[in-house]
C-alpha cells in the first residue's frame, strides 16, 4: 500500500496540459464504461449466486437438502462457503479494476499531450 | 451467578473501562475539528478495515443472528450473509467513486454532485431516520444483556449503557473511536469464536449437531428437566404467547396467579374449518383429573361424547379474563383440524393444530421434564429453507428476495459506515479496505449460526418464552462446570457490550455530526467557528443519545435482527439509489434524486412503522398476508420504486443536469494520478 498523502485536486488541476471539456467528457465516458462493465460483470456472478440459491431451494429441495459431511448442501453453501466466495470475487474485482485504472492513467498521459498538440 | 460481583459482570466492566480509557487516551491526540469528524483521514488499510468491521458488528450481529437461527434455523442464515455480502456491492459500485469525490458524508455527496445546498438538507434527514432505527436494536441488546446477566429491569441496562457511550462520544469524537472500534472488532471476534470451540468440545461439532437434527425430521426440541418460565403480560405482546406443540398434549403448571388474555390455535383456521368447536386448553380440576386426559382427547378427536360429556368442559370464554390460582395445571391438547365433520388432510395425513395462549398479566409457569417446547418448530422446518421466518405470511420466496435486496443494497446506504471510507487516503485504498472488511466480517459471521445450532440442541427452552436473543449469553451458563460457564458467559457478555457500544457510538457520531455539521454549521449558523461546531456536536450527541434510549424502551418485544433489517431496508430505498445513480448516471438530476429518495425512503419507513404497530396490536386492521409480507419487508418494492422514480423524474427535468457533469464524473471515476479527485470539505 503506497502511503499516498491526501491528493489535493486544486494543486493538481494547475497542470499545464488541461484538455478541453469535450475531450474530458469523452474520457470520463470511456472510463466509466470500462469500470462499469467490470463492476457489472462481477455483480452478475454475485447476484446469480445469491438470487439463484433461493430458486434452487424452491425448485430442487431434494438437492438442497443433500447431506454433505453432516451439513445439508444448502446450509453448507449459505452458512459457510458463501463468505470465501465473496472474498474471491472481491479480490478479482480489485485486481482488474487496478489494471483498468493504470491503463486509463497511461492512455490519459498520451491523450493529454495529443490534445495540447492539436490546439 | 447473578450477584453484582460475579465473573460475567467483571468482564463487562473491564470492557467498558477499556473502551472509555482508550477513548480518553485517543482524545488527547484529537485536536482540530477535522480530526474530530473524520479522524484526520490518515488511517492505514488494516486499522481502517478493523475499525469499519468493529463499527458494523452490532448487537444484531453478535446476539441477534444467533437468536434468530435458534428460532428459525436456515432462513435466518440470510441475515449474516446479507450483512457481509452487502460490502461486495459497496465495493463494486460505490466505495471507490465516493472516496475520490472527496465528500465525506452522504449529504456532502448530495450537495457536491448536484450543486444544491437545498438537496443536502433533504438528504440529511435520512441520516437521522436510519440512524435512529439502527440504534433501537442496540438499545434492546443492552437491555436484554443486563436482564440476562444481572436480572436488571430492561430499562436499567439501556440507561447505563446508553449513558456511558453518549459520554464517551461527546468527549472523544471519532478519532477516539477509530482506535476503539478497531480494538472492539478483535474483542468481538474473540468473544464469538473462542467460547464456541469450548462448547463444541462439550456438545459436539457444527456438522454433528446439524446431522442429528436432519436425521430426525419430525422430532422437535424438548426440555430435559422441569423448567420454570417467566412470561410477561399483554403489554409485552407477542412475547406473552405460548404456542403449544402439536405433537402431544403439554402440561403447564402455573406458579403464580395467571390471567389469560386469549386462547386460540397456532394455525389460523381457513374458511369452513371448525377448529374452535371445543376448547383445546383445559385447567385440571378434581372433576377433570390428569388420568382422564388421554381418554378425553380420544373423545374430542372422535367427536363422540362418551360418558365424560362435553358439558364438563369449560368454554373458551370461560377460560379468558378470570384468574387461575397459583398451582393450577393447564393442559393443552392438539387436535385434528375438522371441516364439516371430516378431518382436513395434507399429503394424506390429518392436519393437527394445538392451542396458543396469551397471558394478560406477568406470570410464571413450570414446563415438566420431557415436554415438547412451545414456540419451537420441528426439525424439518428448522433445517430447511422457507420455514417460519420467510414463510410466516405464506409468501416465502417473495420474503426471501425482499430480505436479500434490503441487506445487500442497504449496507451501501448506512450513514455511519460510508463516512469511514473517507478515512482512506485514496480510492484504491478504499477498495482494499473493503476487501479486508469482507474477510474480517466473514470470519465473524461464519460463527454466528453455530451458536443458534448449539443453542437449539442444548438450551431450546429459551424459545418457550421468547428469550432466544440472549442465547450467546445464556448458552455458556448451561455448562455443568459453573466457573467455566461464568468465564465464557463473561467473554460473550463483554463481546455483546463491545457490539452495542461500537455501533451505537458510530451512529451517534453520524447523527450528531449531521446536526453539528449540516443543521447547525450550514443552516442555522453558517459563520460558526470550528470551536462552536464542536460544542454543537457535543450537545447534539447528548440529545441524540437520550432520544435513542427513549426509543430503545419501545422495542422490547422485537427481534434484534429484524429491527436492524428494517434500518437496512430504509437505507436501501433511500441512500442506495442516490449513491448508485449519482455515481454512475450523468443524467441524474437533483429533482429526480430527491423524488426517488424521499418517496422510496418514506414509503418504506411508513410501511415498517405500520407493520410494527400492527405487530404490537396498537392498531388493528384487516391486512392480507401478502400485504403483511410487503409491509414487513418493503425492499422488494421500495428499491425499484426509488430507482424508477429517479430515472423518470430526472428525464423529465433534464435541463437541471449540472453544467460541469463531465468534470464531476471525472472526479468520481478518474484514477488519482490524473489529479481530478478533490477533498470536498477542507477544514
Amino acid at each position: 500500500m503506497p502511503e499516498t498523502t491526501v491528493t489535493n485536486g486544486d494543486s493538481a488541476r494547475g497542470r499545464d496540459t488541461d484538455p478541453d471539456p469535450a475531450t474530458l467528457e469523452r474520457l470520463a465516458g470511456a472510463m466509466m464504461r470500462r469500470q462499469g462493465a467490470l463492476s457489472i460483470r462481477v455483480s452478475i456472478v454475485f447476484l446469480s449466486l445469491i438470487l439463484g440459491l433461493p430458486l434452487l431451494n424452491w425448485l430442487l429441495p431434494e438437492v438442497a437438502s443433500q447431506s454433505v459431511g453432516g451439513f445439508t448442501l444448502t446450509w453448507l453453501f449459505l452458512g459457510v462457503l458463501f463468505y470465501p466466495i465473496t472474498w474471491l470475487l472481491s479480490a478479482y474485482f480489485i485486481r482488474a479494476s487496478d489494471r483498468i485504472e493504470a491503463e486509463i492513467a497511461r492512455d490519459y498521459g498520451v491523450k493529454a499531450v495529443d490534445a495540447k498538440e492539436n490546439r | 451467578m447473578t450477584g453484582f460481583f460475579s465473573l460475567p459482570v467483571l468482564f463487562v466492566l473491564a470492557m467498558i473501562i477499556a473502551t472509555v480509557a482508550l477513548g480518553i487516551h485517543a482524545t488527547r491526540a484529537s485536536r482540530t475539528a477535522s480530526d474530530f469528524f473524520v479522524a484526520g483521514r490518515s488511517v492505514s488499510v488494516f486499522w481502517n478495515a478493523s475499525a469499519i468491521s468493529g463499527e458494523y458488528l452490532s448487537a444484531a450481529s453478535f446476539m441477534g443472528i444467533a437468536g434468530l437461527v435458534l428460532k428459525h434455523g436456515y432462513d435466518a442464515l440470510w441475515y449474516p450473509v446479507g450483512y457481509a455480502a452487502g460490502y461486495l456491492f459497496l465495493l463494486l459500485f460505490i466505495a471507490g467513486p465516493l472516496r475520490r469525490f472527496g465528500a465525506y458524508t452522504i449529504p456532502d455527496f448530495a450537495e457536491g454532485r448536484f450543486d444544491s445546498p437545498t438537496f443536502r438538507k433533504i438528504a440529511v434527514m435520512f441520516v437521522l431516520f436510519i440512524g435512529l432505527f439502527y440504534t433501537m436494536p442496540q438499545m434492546r441488546g443492552a437491555g436484554l444483556t443486563m436482564q440476562t446477566l444481572l436480572g436488571w429491569p430492561y430499562w436499567a441496562g439501556i440507561a447505563v449503557v446508553g449513558s456511558v457511550i453518549t459520554f464517551n462520544v461527546a468527549l472523544g469524537g471519532m478519532k477516539g473511536i477509530t482506535v476503539v472500534q478497531a480494538f472492539q472488532y478483535w474483542a468481538k471476534a474473540f468473544a464469538i469464536a473462542v467460547p464456541v470451540f469450548v462448547l463444541m468440545n462439550v456438545y459436539g461439532g457444527y456438522n454433528q449437531r446439524l446431522a442429528a437434527i436432519a436425521a430426525a425430521p419430525t422430532d422437535a426440541p424438548r426440555v430435559t428437566k422441569d423448567t420454570t418460565l417467566a412470561y410477561p403480560g399483554k403489554d409485552k405482546a407477542p412475547n406473552n404467547a405460548v404456542a403449544f406443540s402439536s405433537k402431544t398434549g403439554t402440561f403447564l403448571k402455573l406458579e403464580k396467579t395467571a390471567v389469560l388474555d386469549k386462547v386460540s390455535t397456532f394455525r389460523k383456521a381457513e374458511p369452513g374449518e371448525d377448529v374452535e368447536a371445543v376448547p383445546l386448553l383445559l385447567p385440571l380440576t378434581p372433576d377433570l383429573p390428569r388420568s382422564e386426559i388421554a381418554q378425553l382427547r380420544q373423545i374430542i378427536i372422535s367427536g363422540k361424547e362418551g360418558n365424560l360429556g362435553f358439558e364438563r368442559l369449560p368454554t373458551t370464554a370461560q377460560l379468558v379474563g378470570k384468574p387461575f390460582p397459583a398451582g393450577t395445571e393447564l393442559v393443552a391438547l392438539p387436535i385434528p383440524v375438522m371441516k364439516s365433520g371430516e378431518p382436513v388432510l395434507l399429503n394424506g395425513k390429518p392436519v393437527v393444530t394445538a392451542p396458543k395462549i396469551e397471558f394478560a398479566t406477568p406470570t410464571e409457569a413450570v414446563l415438566p421434564a420431557g415436554s415438547y417446547i412451545p414456540n419451537a418448530q420441528n426439525n424439518q422446518k428448522w433445517i430447511s429453507p422457507y420455514g417460519t421466518l420467510t414463510g410466516k405470511h405464506g409468501y416465502p420466496l417473495l420474503y426471501t428476495y425482499s430480505l436479500i435486496i434490503a441487506l445487500v443494497c442497504g449496507t451501501a446506504g448506512l450513514p455511519h459506515i460510508l463516512v469511514r471510507f473517507y478515512t482512506n487516503p485514496d480510492g484504491r485504498a478504499a477498495k482494499r479496505t473493503t476487501f479486508w472488511v469482507m474477510v474480517l466480517l466473514g470470519c465473524f459471521y461464519a460463527f454466528t449460526p453455530l451458536w443458534g445450532t448449539l443453542g437449539r440442541a442444548v438450551l431450546p427452552s429459551l424459545l418457550a418464552n421468547s428469550k432466544h436473543d440472549s442465547v450467546v449469553i445464556a448458552l455458556p451458563k448451561a455448562l455443568s462446570n459453573p466457573i467455566l460457564g461464568d468465564v465464557l458467559s463473561g467473554i460473550t457478555s463483554a463481546g455483546a457490550f463491545a457490539a452495542f457500544m461500537s455501533t451505537f457510538s458510530g451512529l451517534l457520531v453520524s447523527m450528531s455530526g449531521a446536526f453539528a455539521h449540516d443543521i447547525y454549521g450550514r443552516m442555522l449558523k453558517p459563520t460558526a467557528a470550528p470551536q462552536e461546531r464542536l460544542r454543537a456536536f457535543k450537545i447534539a450527541a447528548v440529545f441524540v443519545g437520550a432520544a435513542s434510549m427513549g426509543l430503545g424502551l419501545l422495542v422490547e418485544t422485537f427481534d434484534i435482527a429484524l429491527l436492524v433489517g428494517w434500518a437496512f431496508a430504509i437505507a436501501a430505498a433511500s441512500y442506495f439509489p442516490l449513491l448508485l445513480l449519482g455515481a454512475w448516471w450523468k443524467g441524474l438530476t437533483k429533482q429526480g434524486a430527491a423524488a426517488g429518495m424521499l418517496i422510496g425512503g418514506f414509503l418504506s419507513l411508513g410501511a415498517i412503522i405500520f407493520f410494527m404497530l400492527l405487530d404490537k396490536k396498537v392498531i388493528t386492521a384487516e391486512v392480507s398476508p401478502l400485504t403483511r409480507a410487503l409491509l414487513e419487508q418493503p425492499a422488494v418494492w421500495g428499491v425499484p420504486l426509488a430507482l424508477i422514480l429517479m430515472v423518470v423524474v430526472s428525464l423529465a427535468t433534464r435541463q437541471s443536469v449540472p453544467k460541469d457533469i463531465g468534470q464531476k464524473m471525472l472526479r468520481l471515476h478518474a484514477p488519482e494520478e490524473m489529479g481530478y479527485s478533490k477533498n470536498y470539505i477542507e477544514h
